[in-house]
Order: structure tokens, then sequence, then C-alpha cells
């Protein structure tokens, strides 16, 4: 089965495996997330413009890969809600974390790993199973179909 | 990280369980972020923008604010009082509200401060700082040279009750020199464009924001503070440029090879007619009638004049409903010299806090409820709107002035449609 390791440094929390969701643009959940103002359980990618990549798509239960975060400090607000009905992602890989998604990575705990050897958003891809160990600093790849 | 012995006690639980839940956080932020150590901070700003708080994080059923709560309850019972010089703008709830000003917070608008026109006093240059509005945080970085990473809400709170923040990011002089030159090709003429350029230049680098950019071609004689608030207000939306130098004018950026600390820039492009176009494109007149119309970049005194002059003579169109956000020294001067009352005589209605407009005889946040209330379609002066409300599926349309603006208001319809 073949594996792609991608080291970097200390994240934040522990270990979490999951499918990945690959978001190829940066991610603000007051814009990009429209349906959680209706239903806290509806994580679906509702941004033509911003989010293109995952239109449709929901994060809900994935490991969610993208750039980074974007916009003002609103995605604090809506993830916290997001979590306290079960639909925050399992954890979160950036190219570099934004300080927001940071902070509500160590209060929500959520394994947050950033600052990668490879770019995590070239090298996963959507439907990859992802195992994250934010202690070392380790996230492990297995490619959909392998 | 290496923590004074006061950081210590105050991790070790010295000071109390709230005092250590918070130093815990931010130890956890250092540690990941690869800070060295705390600094002190000199001002904390618990302002969230929110309007009606709906969803922003102030309203009681809102798990931020649960949260926050819980924590501020625990400081509540050990007396803990904030340990920097603390400010907060009313956006949260009254009981919300007491609660932060008896922990030592100054309450320092009641209409809600999203924007630097509304921090007194602002802070200095190389002060540690944590301001609560992103765009606050962009200006008190790229104008003033005071330092500051944008965490949020929970950072911020973190570093009132410790007096601390972590030194990472910004905080950080390599961080702070250029890395992108961008070559600004336009003169913009009013506040809207100077928030499209920044759009433009946020969403170019909205992938590696922390590249930061520096502007050239900028007049530093002919631009105004209210134009840079402007392009701050849209550096972070789309992108979240919370760090960016105009060569001339700020602090860090006297000269360009300043700004990039004497090395070359990792890359260079051009902001000229046509990038600001493109910006223009993304929220075009769509056909729909206006529905609400809004001035929601608050509006300074001067501002507001020229509103009021527009409004001469005129009435705000039947089918439209037209709002406009003011600044606190603009709400002052609209109520003690009549021209509230003008405004609202020709049926403009001038939001009691930033954040609100009118929608069929209810206040609403647009931001949260606009989809939910049935909108189709808004017109506005505001970029964040438009970025932040067109996902909701509601046409959002970018008028580049607010003549263009009081006209669609006035005629209740928008050229094109």
């Amino acid at each position: 089965m073949a594996k792609i390791m991608l080291t970097g440094h200390k994240g934040i929390g522990g270990t979490a495996e999951g499918e990945a969701l690959v978001c190829q643009e940066p991610i603000n959940l007051m814009a990009d997330t429209g349906n959680v103002w209706t239903d806290l359980r509806d994580t679906t990618f509702t941004n033509k413009v911003g989010t293109p990549s995952v239109y449709g798509e929901r994060f809900a239960g994935k490991v969610l890969v993208f750039p980074t975060g974007k916009g003002g400090i609103f995605s604090t607000n809506i993830m916290m809600d997001v979590a306290t009905v079960g639909c925050a992602p399992k954890a979160i890989v950036n190219v570099m974390a934004h300080p927001v998604w940071a902070t509500l990575a160590i209060v929500l705990n959520i394994p947050l790993v950033d600052r990668l050897d490879k770019d995590p958003c070239t090298v996963i891809e959507t439907g990859d199973n992802v195992k994250v160990d934010a202690r070392r600093g380790i996230v492990e790849v297995t490619k959909k179909g392998s | 990280m290496r923590l004074t012995k006061d950081e210590e006690k105050m991790l070790s639980g010295g000071y109390g369980e709230a005092t250590r839940r918070a130093m815990e956080i931010l130890v956890t932020m250092g540690d990941y972020a690869g800070a060295q150590r705390m600094v002190p901070v000199s001002w904390a700003d618990l302002s969230t923008f929110s309007g009606i708080g709906g969803g922003h994080g102030d309203s009681p059923d809102n798990d931020l604010y649960k949260f926050m709560k819980e924590l501020d309850d625990l400081c509540d019972r050990e007396g803990v009082r904030f340990r920097c010089p603390t400010t907060l703008a009313d956006a949260g709830t009254p009981e919300s509200n007491a609660r932060l000003t008896r922990m030592g917070a100054q309450l320092i608008s009641p209409a809600g401060a999203s924007s630097p026109h509304d921090i007194f006093p602002l802070p200095l240059f190389g002060q540690y700082v944590t301001p609560g509005a992103t765009n606050i945080n962009t200006y008190c970085n790229s104008m003033i040279g005071a330092r500051g990473n944008n965490e949020g809400p929970i950072g911020v709170r973190m570093a009132a009750i410790t007096g601390r923040t972590p030194q990472y990011g910004y905080l950080l002089n390599e961080n702070r020199l250029a890395k992108t030159h961008v070559e600004v090709r336009v003169a913009p003429k009013n506040y809207i464009e100077w928030a499209v350029l920044g759009f433009y230049i946020s969403k170019r680098l909205s992938r590696h924001y922390w590249d930061v950019p520096v502007l050239t071609g900028i007049d530093p004689v002919a631009v105004t503070s209210d134009d840079i608030m402007s392009l701050c207000a849209s550096m972070n939306n789309p992108g979240s440029i919370t760090h960016f130098l105009i060569e001339g004018l700020s602090p860090e950026s006297r000269t360009l090879e300043q700004a990039l600390g004497g090395r070359k820039p990792k890359e260079r492009f051009t902001v000229g007619p046509k990038e600001m176009e493109e910006v223009y494109d993304t929220y075009p007149p769509t056909g729909n009638k206006p529905e609400i119309v809004t001035l929601r970049f608050p509006l300074t005194v001067q501002r507001l004049y020229e509103v009021a002059g527009l409004f001469e003579g005129k009435k705000v169109h039947k089918d439209v409903s037209f709002s406009v956000d003011l600044t606190l020294a603009a709400k002052l001067v609209a109520e003690g010299s009549g021209l509230k009352k003008r405004l609202e005589a020709a049926g403009v209605l001038v939001a009691e806090k930033q954040g609100q407009v009118m929608w069929r005889g209810q206040m609403i946040d647009p931001w949260v409820d606009a989809k939910r209330a049935g909108v189709r379609t808004m017109v506005t002066d505001s970029l964040k709107d438009c970025n932040a409300i067109s996902q909701q599926e509601i046409d959002m349309v970018l008028l580049p002035s607010l003549e263009r603006i009081v006209e669609v208001a006035v005629t209740g319809k928008v050229e094109g449609g």
C-alpha cells in the first residue's frame, strides 16, 4: 500500500485519522460555509468564488487540508458552534496555519499540523486516508484506491 | 519557551485557575508557533464587531459566548482583573459588557468599533497589542508600527487576562519585512477605490499572506487616514493580510529598501485600472431591483456631510431600505447638528449600532441573517459585505462612489438593473 510521509514540527493536539478533504483555497468559514447559519450540521462549502475547489463538499468529520485561513476572526465563532454538534473536522493540515485557526485547534483539541516538508495541498487529494500525529508533526497519507 | 518567574506562577496556578487556563492556552500557542518568550501587552481590545449578535460570538446561544462566559465567571469568582489596558466596544450583551467592565475593561464606544476610527487611544510604535477587529490589527501593524498577530477573540481574551502574548509572527522583526513588491499604478479617488485596491492585493496573496507586501506608487501627500483605514478593511478580506507596508507612509517603510530589508522581493506585481476593474466585475449589477442599499464602512464626519448634501431635496425610494453606519464622532455630530433628523426625514436609517440594516421593519445583521430574512439583492460600499454575504446566494452589487449609491437609493434602480 503506497504511503507518503510529510514531516514538520510539533503541532497542536494529538492524533487523528480520517478521509481527506483538500481545499486549494484559503478558508473563511464566515464567507465560505453559508448553510451553517440555518443548520449547524450542514458544513457544506457554498462559495463558488471563494472556495471553488470544495464547492458542495462538507468538512464535518474530515481531515481538512487547506493552505491557510483567511478573512477576519469570525471563523472562530462558527467553528466553536459547529464543534458543539460534533461536526468539526477530525484534524487540520495547513501549509501555514492562521493564528485564528491555531487558537481554535487549541481550545477545541483538534490536531493541527503545518509547515511540513511538502505542500500538503499538492501531495494529498480528497479521498486519501490521512493519519495526523501532531505531537510528532507527522502526516501519513495512504492514496485512495491503493 | 522561556517564561519569567511571574509567567511560571501564572502557569502553575499561583494566580488562580482562570489565569492558569489563559496562560496554558498562550504557552501552547507559543510552543506550536516557535515563540521563544512571552512579551508584555500594551493594549488588548475585546471588541468583536457583531451588530445585533445573532451569531458572531456575543449571543448567549453561541458556544464561543459560553466558553468566554465560563472563563469570565471563573475570573469573577477569583477576582481577576485584566493585566493590561483593555478596551471594549458595546458589541456584546449588556450582561457580558457589565462583566468585562467589572474586570477592568473600558467601554470606548456605545456603537461598536469596527474600524480604527473609533479606537481611543490608538497604540504606539513598537508596542505589542492584541486588537479585537482584524482591520484594526492591520492598521496598527502597517501604519503605526505596533505589533499584533490576528488571533481572534480567544487569543485577545487570554492576553487581557495574563497581560502577555507569545512573541511569534508579526511580533518579530524579521517577519515584518516586505517580501512582495506591489507597484500601484492607479490613484484611488475615494475610500471605496482604496478598498478595491486592497481587495485585489489580498486575493492575489491569499495563499501566502505572510509574504508581506510593500506598496509603491502611492502619493503620501494626497492620501488620508480614512483612505488607509478602508484599505486595511479589505486587505484582510478576501485574503488575510494582517501586515503590509506603504513606501513613504509606514514607519517601517520610509524607503522601498528599508521595507525589504535590503533584499530582493520574492514576487512583484502591478495593480492598474484593469486589475481594479476585475474586482468591480466580481460584484456587478445583476438586473434585480435593489432591496437593501447601505453604506457599511462607517461614515466619518466628512462623509456624513457629503451624504447629507447628496440627499438635499431627495428621499429614499419607497421600495428601498437605505441605512448608514456611523463612526462614533459622526454619530455625535449627526445628533448634535440635526443632520440625523434631516437624514431620517429623507428616509435614511441611521444605525444605532454598526453592522445593522433595516429589512421589512426589523433590524438584521446581513452577514448572518440576509438569506434567512429573504433578501435577494443588496447594494453596498463594502467589499467585506460582498465577500461575506454573496455566498448566501444573494446578489451583491459594489458601486464605486457615494454618489452612485445614493442615486440608487433614491431612484430604486441600479444601472444595468
